[in-house]
């Protein structure tokens, strides 16, 4: 296969249309730079939708593609192989929006990759180098070694080989997520699997054990016939056992009787005793009881209050007592103070006398010196002294003013004191009122609170007692009705005809525990005497029936009577029957002897009626059996007066009368009934005023608590007052007290101030004589002057007034004592004081510990007199008690010996009834063979109790099961066929795994295989054309075992040159190495054209010579088209396409063939 | 060492260039005397590389726009004109 021809139209340079042929060997296209060589290369690349490691036409770019100017441009290559032609062409075409590029082939449009097929048959591929740029040589020359190995895995297609890996491993991943998912269900399945193998084993368990029941129930109906077969045997011989003892019960009646009259006597007079002490005494004791308790209340109160009271004062006495000792110690310092001044005075005594002894002395020298001033100075000096004596008792006289002003001072101070005091005890006094009347009122208050209070609790002591005795009555009520119902159950144990079963279910709705039964059909209705025997014998077992009102009642007593055991029993739903209907034929009662329908003998409720027309039904009562004889023809069921009966279809029943049976006891029953319901009733009513009882005890309880409480709080008031009253007393008295003292100090008061206005005139007398004396004194001393005199008398004044100072000194010395011993006086008359409130605090202890004493024993006398009663209390409960407990003691043998005197009558009765009643027990007991039926009892019948015992275990173990899956068994079977198929599809998954695991291992082993197989053909090709190109040798290499993990190196011998590596090459050596290389790979896929773009471009001249050889020499093999400017490539090529610029600077196409 | 330059240097190195000139002579000459003459008439001595040489130029000197070039048929013989 060669190309034959490229067409263009519009190509980059070329304009509107070109064509090249091309020959099948080596041809070389060349021309000046720039005229469009390289775009016919371009045109095959585009074409072909090829593209080079250097060269890629990409999308975007194709619109370069295009002529300029023009909207759309298209190449097709035309092939020819042995003859055949393929063209394919490529267009491409600008839009205003973009472009599109369609490839044909053959003129059909296809994709690229439909191309690429179509090419890869005949051996082209890009990266086999089938299109080789100048850039690629480069490359090769530039790359790593590692880059330059991966050629070797393009080219040997490893890459599909990791493709093909990696899918492995996707699959490998998801079988794995398989496995594991699998894995999880298989676990889940499993976890089922156990759960539903114990349901399974379970159910089958519960299968096996519902068959052994099966079969165990049939032997206990074998043992149930047995048992009645042999009960019939039994009653046939107890018959005439029964006459015998008759006779022997009948002696002992009349010793019983006298016995009960004896007991009944016994237990009234008991029944009065227990009323008397009960009632009556513990009434007394118990309200006495409660006087004392509140009255010890109150007195325990009392003393709390007193002894906080003692304490109170003891408190204040020590107070007193400290302030007694302060005042003591205050005296002291007084005393020290006092003798102090005493002795002061003492001394300025002694300075005074001396000064008086100097003035004398002056006197006398005034006497000598001057003898002829003698008169006037005689009269100086008595003047002098005369002033002298005025002035003294001018002094005096201001002295004791001012002592009458301080006194009278003082007394203001004290009748102050004493007011301010008296307001104080005065406030007091009014707070103690107004506390006073406070706590009245409280008192008041409270004291009608007791009063309603002790009414509530009265009442509720009567209340009590009226329950008491209610209670009693019922208990009496009770106990007769009890007796009685025991005498009626007695009487009717002896007349008990039904059978086990339905006691037991007349039983359960006497307590209530059924309900919905009516009772037995005998129980509902009313029969003549005269006509009892003919309906019992018509109605027959019939009479046993239970009558309830719904099917559901029914089933619940079946349940009832399974769940206890009781036996069989048969039910008629009332609501079923209700509207049974009967059709009588009226003509039969026109005969003679005919005497009604036995349906209209029976009287009773209406709601009952359907239950005897289905019973009775067409029954007809007659006279006698003859009547019956006589009508039997007419096709109904007669029965006679006697109890004869003759069936439809003829059979015949009769013979003497029996004993009337279950229609005779309806009227014991309906007692029976009667009384249940009574005592039923009575115990509720018991219950309730047991209740009530309670509630009034406690609401007692409560009142009684409230009365304790009131009362002590009365007399804690009342304590709370009187102690007030007292300390009301005493705070007045100190009033009054101190009111006389004030008056006291009013009177003194007056007087001080009578004397102070004699001293006032006094006074005024001396300053007058005072006066007239200095004038005097002046005068004289005028006259006097000029002597020595005055010098003397002037000396002698001035010793003088010192003289009076220091007397005046003296004087207030004696005044600051007397000041003193005053405040003395004061403080011992208040410390005097205090020590005679001290004294009363202590009488008031005293006397407050009395009262404390005294109750004290009037508690402990409480307490003695609460113990007796108490004692007396429990003596009366327990003589009470002894009592009860005899009465019911002989109630209780009553109760026996009544019992027994029945058992006797009722055992007498019994024994009279047994001998006819045992026919009709035979007639049950063969009812009940033929009600089991035939039983085929097997060979091996294991023994009763076993048997039993074997339900029992079996209904034990039937009951340990819950629900029972007995789907389980299936489920089981198949949950375990889905957990084996599923193991089984884990399995499969496993073995795919191991697959993929093996093929991922072949895939990395035909991959280094492969490898190897394409790098030892490329290094022998590249030996080889080394040898050719260089005349040298040359050789690839890997750096590592793993070759996909190594670099590909290349090591080249030149003729007579050591070995070079590549990368010490020259440039060209470089290019001729890579292009040897290039060589290398197509010889190993050999394709059958390639376009080669100025790769000899860095080549010498020579290497150029070579190369062109080499494709010469190769062109017999395949088609060549060579981008080539050098000369020595053009002159081996077999034909030249020369590229130049036309007219329109298009490019134009010429060719020359240098072969012919 | 590898570029554009030395790429262009190698054709020159060949002494295209020379060439180029000798044969616009010899096609400038032969056009005096007729509008067109042909390449093949141009090659005296017939030989590969001579003809290389003679098409290769009337390829630049056409580029060149100095002749006009026509082939009637494909590696048929090529007319030259003046441009």
């Amino acid at each position: 296969m060669h190309i034959e021809k490229i067409r263009l139209k519009n190509f980059k340079s070329f304009g509107k249309k070109a064509e090249i042929p091309f020959f099948k060997g080596f041809t070389v296209i060349t021309g000046p730079n720039g005229s469009g060589k390289s775009n016919i290369i371009d045109s095959i690349l585009f074409c072909l939708g090829l593209s080079t490691s250097t060269k890629q036409l990409r999308a975007e770019r194709l619109t370069d593609l295009v002529h300029n100017g023009r909207s759309e441009a298209e190449v097709a290559i035309l092939f020819s192989e042995n003859g055949k032609k393929y063209e394919i062409a490529r267009k491409v075409k600008i839009t205003e929006k973009g472009y599109y590029s369609y490839y044909y082939l053959n003129g059909k449009s296809v994709s690229l990759s439909e191309i690429h097929s179509f090419l890869s048959q005949f051996g082209i591929y890009s990266d086999a180098y089938n299109v080789v740029m100048q850039g690629d040589v480069t490359r090769i020359i530039e790359m790593s070694p590692f880059q330059r190995r991966k050629i070797i895995d393009d080219v040997a297609g490893i890459s599909e080989f990791d493709e093909k890996k990696e899918k492995a491993l996707e699959e490998l991943e998801r079988v794995r997520e398989s496995i594991e998912k699998l894995e999880a269900v298989i676990a889940e399945v499993n976890d089922r699997l156990q759960t539903l193998e114990r349901d399974r084993n379970e159910a089958i368990r519960y299968k096996e054990i519902l068959s052994k029941k099966e079969e165990y129930e049939g032997y206990l109906r074998a043992h149930n016939y047995l048992t009645a077969v042999k009960s019939k045997e039994k009653v046939e011989r107890e018959l005439e056992r029964l006459e015998r003892q008759k006779d022997e019960l009948t002696s002992k009646i009349p010793e019983i009787n006298a016995r009960i009259a004896e007991l009944n006597e016994k237990i009234n007079e008991l029944a009065a005793k227990i009323s008397e002490l009960g009632d009556e005494r513990s009434a007394e004791i118990q309200s006495r009881i409660l006087e004392l308790s509140s009255e010890l209340e109150s007195l325990r109160r009392a003393e709390r209050f007193y002894l906080d009271e003692a304490k109170r004062l003891e408190e204040e006495s020590v107070k007193i007592i400290s302030e007694i000792s302060k005042i003591k110690e205050e005296m002291e310092s007084l005393d020290g103070e006092l003798e102090e001044y005493a002795i002061k005075r003492i001394q300025v005594g002694e300075i005074v006398d001396e000064l008086a002894a100097k003035m004398e002395l002056l006197r006398q020298r005034l006497e000598e010196v001057d003898k002829k001033h003698r008169e006037l100075r005689d009269r100086l000096v008595s003047r002098k002294e005369e002033l002298e004596m005025y002035k003294e008792r001018r002094g005096e006289i201001l002295r004791e003013r001012d002592k009458l002003i301080e006194l009278l001072r003082r007394i203001d101070m004290d009748v102050e004191d004493i007011k301010n005091e008296i307001a104080s005890i005065e406030s007091k006094l009014k707070e103690f009122e107004t506390e006073k009347k406070a706590k009245q009122e409280e008192v008041w208050k409270q004291e009608e609170e007791l009063m309603s209070a002790k009414k509530m609790l009265s009442s509720a002591d009567k209340k009590l007692f009226d329950i008491r005795a209610k209670i009693s009555d019922v208990e009496d009520e009770l106990k007769k009705a009890e007796l009685e119902l025991a005498k009626v159950k007695a009487t009717l144990s002896t007349l008990r005809t039904y059978s086990k079963p339905v006691e037991i279910l007349l039983d359960a709705r006497n307590r209530r525990e059924l309900p919905g039964i009516f009772g037995t059909v005998a129980q509902l209705g009313e029969v003549d005497e005269e006509y009892v025997a003919a309906i019992e014998a018509a109605a027959g077992n019939a009479l046993q029936f239970v009558v309830v009102e719904t099917e559901d009642d029914a089933v619940s007593a079946i349940n009832f009577l399974k769940a206890v055991r009781g036996g069989r029993a048969t039910f008629i739903p009332l609501r079923r029957i209700k509207s049974f209907k009967l059709s009588l034929d009226k003509s039969i009662l026109k005969e003679d002897g005919v005497i009604d329908f036995a349906v209209n003998l029976v009287r009773c409720d209406k709601k009952f009626q359907p239950v005897f027309r289905f019973i009775l039904r067409d029954t007809v009562v007659v006279d006698r059996i003859e009547t019956a004889k006589r009508l039997m023809d007419r096709g109904f069921r007669f029965v006679t007066l006697d109890g004869d009966i003759v069936e439809k279809s003829g059979l015949m029943t009769g013979g003497s009368a029996e004993k009337r049976g279950i229609l005779v006891s309806r009227e014991l029953l309906e007692k029976e009934r009667m009384l249940s319901d009574k005592i039923y009733e009575l115990q509720r009513e018991k219950e309730g005023l047991f209740a009530e009882l309670n509630r009034a005890e406690s609401l007692r309880k409560q009142y009684k608590d409230e009365v304790d409480r009131l009362t002590g709080m009365i007399s804690e008031l009342r304590n709370r007052i009187s102690l007030l009253d007292e300390k009301i007393r005493t705070e007045s008295g100190r009033i009054e007290e101190l009111r006389e003292k004030i008056s006291q100090k009013s009177r003194e008061k007056e007087n001080y101030i009578s004397s102070l206005k004699d001293y006032n005139s006094k006074l005024a007398e001396m300053e007058e004589a005072i006066g007239e004396l200095e004038a005097e004194i002046e005068e004289i001393e005028r006259m006097l002057r000029g002597s020595e005199v005055p010098k003397i008398v002037e000396e002698l004044d001035k010793i003088k007034e010192e003289h009076q100072r220091n007397r005046e000194i003296l004087i207030s010395i004696e005044k600051k004592i007397e000041s003193l011993e005053f405040k003395r006086e004061q403080l011992e008359s208040s410390m005097q004081e205090k020590q005679v409130y001290l004294d009363e605090i202590k009488d008031r202890i005293d006397e407050i510990r009395r009262t404390i004493e005294e109750g004290k024993a009037r508690v402990e006398e409480i307490n003695s007199e609460l113990e007796e009663l108490r004692k007396e209390e429990r003596e009366l409960g327990k003589e009470l008690k002894g009592l009860r407990k005899e009465r019911d003691e002989l109630i209780k043998q009553l109760r026996n010996a009544e019992e027994e005197k029945r058992k006797i009558e009722a055992e007498i009765d019994r024994l009279e009834e047994r001998i006819k009643l045992q026919k009709e027990r035979l007639e049950i007991a063969e009812s009940e063979i033929a009600e089991i039926g035939e039983v085929e009892v097997p060979e091996n019948l294991p023994p009763l109790e076993k048997v039993e015992k074997v339900l029992d275990e079996v209904l034990v173990e039937l009951s340990t099961f819950g629900d029972v899956n007995l789907k389980a068994i299936q489920e089981y079977e198949e949950v375990k066929a889905r957990r084996d198929e599923l193991v089984e599809k884990k399995m499969v998954l496993e073995k795919e795994r191991a697959d993929i695991l093996d093929r991922i291992e072949k895939y990395e082993r035909m991959k280094r295989e492969i490898f190897f197989e394409v790098f030892t053909a490329i290094n022998r090709n590249f030996a080889e054309i080394i040898r050719e190109l260089a005349n040298g040798e040359g050789e690839l290499y890997l750096d590592s075992d793993d070759p996909f993990n190594s670099g590909l190196y290349i090591k080249v011998k030149p003729n007579n040159k050591p070995v070079q590596k590549l990368e010490s090459m020259s440039g060209g050596e470089k290019s001729l190495v890579a292009l040897a290389l290039i060589f290398a790979i197509q010889m190993y896929k050999p394709a059958p054209f390639y376009a080669f773009d100025e790769v000899d471009m860095f080549l010498d001249g020579v290497n150029v010579g070579r190369v062109a050889k080499m494709i010469k020499k190769r062109s017999k093999d395949a088609q060549f088209i060579v981008v080539s400017l050098r000369k020595p490539m053009l002159e081996q090529a077999d034909a030249i396409v020369g590229i130049t610029l036309g007219r329109d600077n298009v490019s134009q196409v010429t060719g020359i063939k240098l072969k012919t | 060492e590898v570029g554009i330059d030395a790429a262009l240097r190698v054709p020159h190195e060949e002494s295209l260039e020379e060439m180029i000139a000798r044969v616009e002579r010899e096609v400038f000459e032969a056009l005096r005397k007729k509008d067109t003459v042909t390449l093949f008439s141009l090659v005296k001595s017939w030989d590969v590389p001579t003809l290389v040489d003679y098409y290769v130029s009337v390829l630049h000197l056409a580029f060149r726009k100095k002749v006009e070039i026509r082939q009637e048929e494909f590696y048929g013989d090529v007319e030259i004109q003046k441009f």
